[in-house]
């Protein structure tokens, strides 16, 4: 699902990610929880920004870590899914014009 | 505060700075030196003696706190000056560690010399530990200031065990020592231009030692540019001495280290260099093959003659070509089609788009 073109993550507003020595995590108000992120669900959470292809940001980190790319898909995705179950972010249509 | 007087033994003396492992480094080389240094963020200074790392703390020398301090030594570029604030004494970049010290000290003895002082001192080898007869992880340190490659390599060799190659940062002589020593891994602090030759050259070495780039204040623009250098990692000062000494184990390990926080941005950023290749790649689609060339030509540096006389066409058909290719392209001069292959990184798949024409 997550390396569909057709639908980008987007993450809430109202989610907030801290930074602390070691960790990151995601607190959401509205939701009452906090999750951790390693470095890569971190980045991966900075994209979900509506505009980025799962498959771009899978692209971008082959590109900079020596990984094999199916190995990457299922390590993004996993991440993706993961927030999106957990209501973190949700799912915006690619514009048609886009496409 | 009197530039003249000698300080105190016991001075307290406090080095300000927004690099901890800069801030480790010179400590750890100061201490070798009998010289007791503590380290803070900027504007925490309570010491009769403070230290500012011009280069690494902001803007905040004004609001440096005055009462107490006998005496401003100042680690930067005198002709910079310091905002004003006066400095009793100014240590370059490229002093040795020991001018630091007898900065601090105002002239007074800092104490025993360290028991590893810098022997070679021929071009590229600046210094050097030889054979400590256990197995330790050899490193090549490029940094071309001197007191930043002293310090950094002190500390990495006596505090994290590591075996140190220095070098003064050229990738020329980066490549010799490599070859040389044979290390684990390449730490760089190289001038941007040489980065990409640097890492392509130690790839092309028996071993490929990984190049880690170390930069000491970090800046998006140069992560970037590390990584599209083939850089297998890329660190700032921000973790300390342990955090440098942490991403050269992970790269001699084979790892990829980039700073978590500046991960996000980095993908961002070569996902916009995909998305500019991607569309470059569309316009260039529609060239014809002849036009191709054209641009290849173009390129390369060529004018309208330099292409009609390679391609066997009068300048006048080349200059018709160059239009055509600039409509396509949807760009306004021949400058700017150059920009376009040369950012998206399509010049190597326009010439083999070219060469496949020919064949």
């Amino acid at each position: 699902v997550s390396l569909s073109t057709q639908r980008l993550p987007r993450r809430r507003d109202d989610v907030r990610l801290d930074d602390h020595e070691f960790h990151s995590y995601l607190v959401s108000p509205e939701l009452g929880v906090a999750h951790e992120l390693n470095a890569m669900a971190r980045a991966v959470w900075e994209l979900c920004d509506g505009t980025t292809r799962v498959d771009e940001v899978v692209d971008a980190i082959c590109q900079v870590f020596d990984v094999e790319r199916e190995v990457a898909v299922a390590d993004v995705s996993a991440v993706v899914d993961q927030l999106a179950a957990a209501k973190l972010v949700g799912w915006v249509d690619v514009p048609r014009g886009a496409r | 505060m009197d530039g003249g007087d000698v300080v105190r033994q016991g001075d307290r003396a406090v080095l300000l700075t927004d690099d901890p492992a800069f801030g480790e480094a010179i400590a750890s080389g100061c201490e070798r030196r009998g010289v007791s240094v503590a380290v803070a963020g900027t504007g925490q200074a309570d010491a009769g003696i403070v230290i500012l790392d011009l280069e690494h703390i902001g803007s905040s020398t004004a609001a440096l706190p005055r009462d107490g301090v006998q005496r401003l030594v100042a680690i930067g570029d005198p002709t910079r000056g310091a905002g004003g604030t006066h400095i009793d004494a100014w240590v370059s970049l490229d002093a040795r560690c020991e001018e630091l010290v007898v900065a601090i000290t105002g002239g007074g003895s800092g104490g025993p010399p360290p028991q590893d002082a810098p022997r070679g001192q021929q071009r590229g080898l600046v210094e050097m530990d030889r054979g400590a007869g256990e197995a330790k992880l050899r490193i090549v340190f490029a940094e071309p200031r001197r007191l930043p490659r002293a310090v950094f390599s002190e500390a990495l060799r006596h505090d994290h065990g590591f075996e140190v190659t220095a070098t003064d940062g050229d990738a020329a002589a980066t490549v010799l020592q490599a070859q040389r020593v044979r290390p684990s891994a390449v730490v760089a602090a190289p001038s941007r231009h040489d980065l990409p030759q640097l890492c392509e050259r130690l790839r092309a070495l028996d071993g490929a030692p990984p190049t880690l780039v170390f930069d000491r204040g970090g800046s998006e623009e140069l992560l970037l540019h590390a990584i599209e250098s083939g850089a297998a990692g890329y660190v700032t000062g921000h973790g300390g001495l342990g955090g440098l000494a942490e991403a050269v184990h992970a790269i001699a390990n084979g790892e990829s280290v980039v700073p978590p926080a500046m991960l996000g941005p980095l993908l961002r950023r070569l996902i916009e260099r995909q998305r500019e290749a991607a569309s470059a790649m569309e316009r260039l689609v529609v060239l014809t093959p002849r036009e191709r060339e054209v641009l290849a030509l173009l390129a390369e540096g060529r004018d309208a003659a330099g292409i009609a006389s390679v391609l066997f066409i009068s300048p006048e058909t080349a200059r018709t070509h160059l239009q055509r290719v600039l409509r396509k392209l949807g760009v306004h001069s021949r400058r700017e089609a150059v920009a376009l292959v040369a950012t998206s990184g399509l010049a190597e798949r326009l010439g083999r788009m070219v060469e496949r024409n020919a064949s």
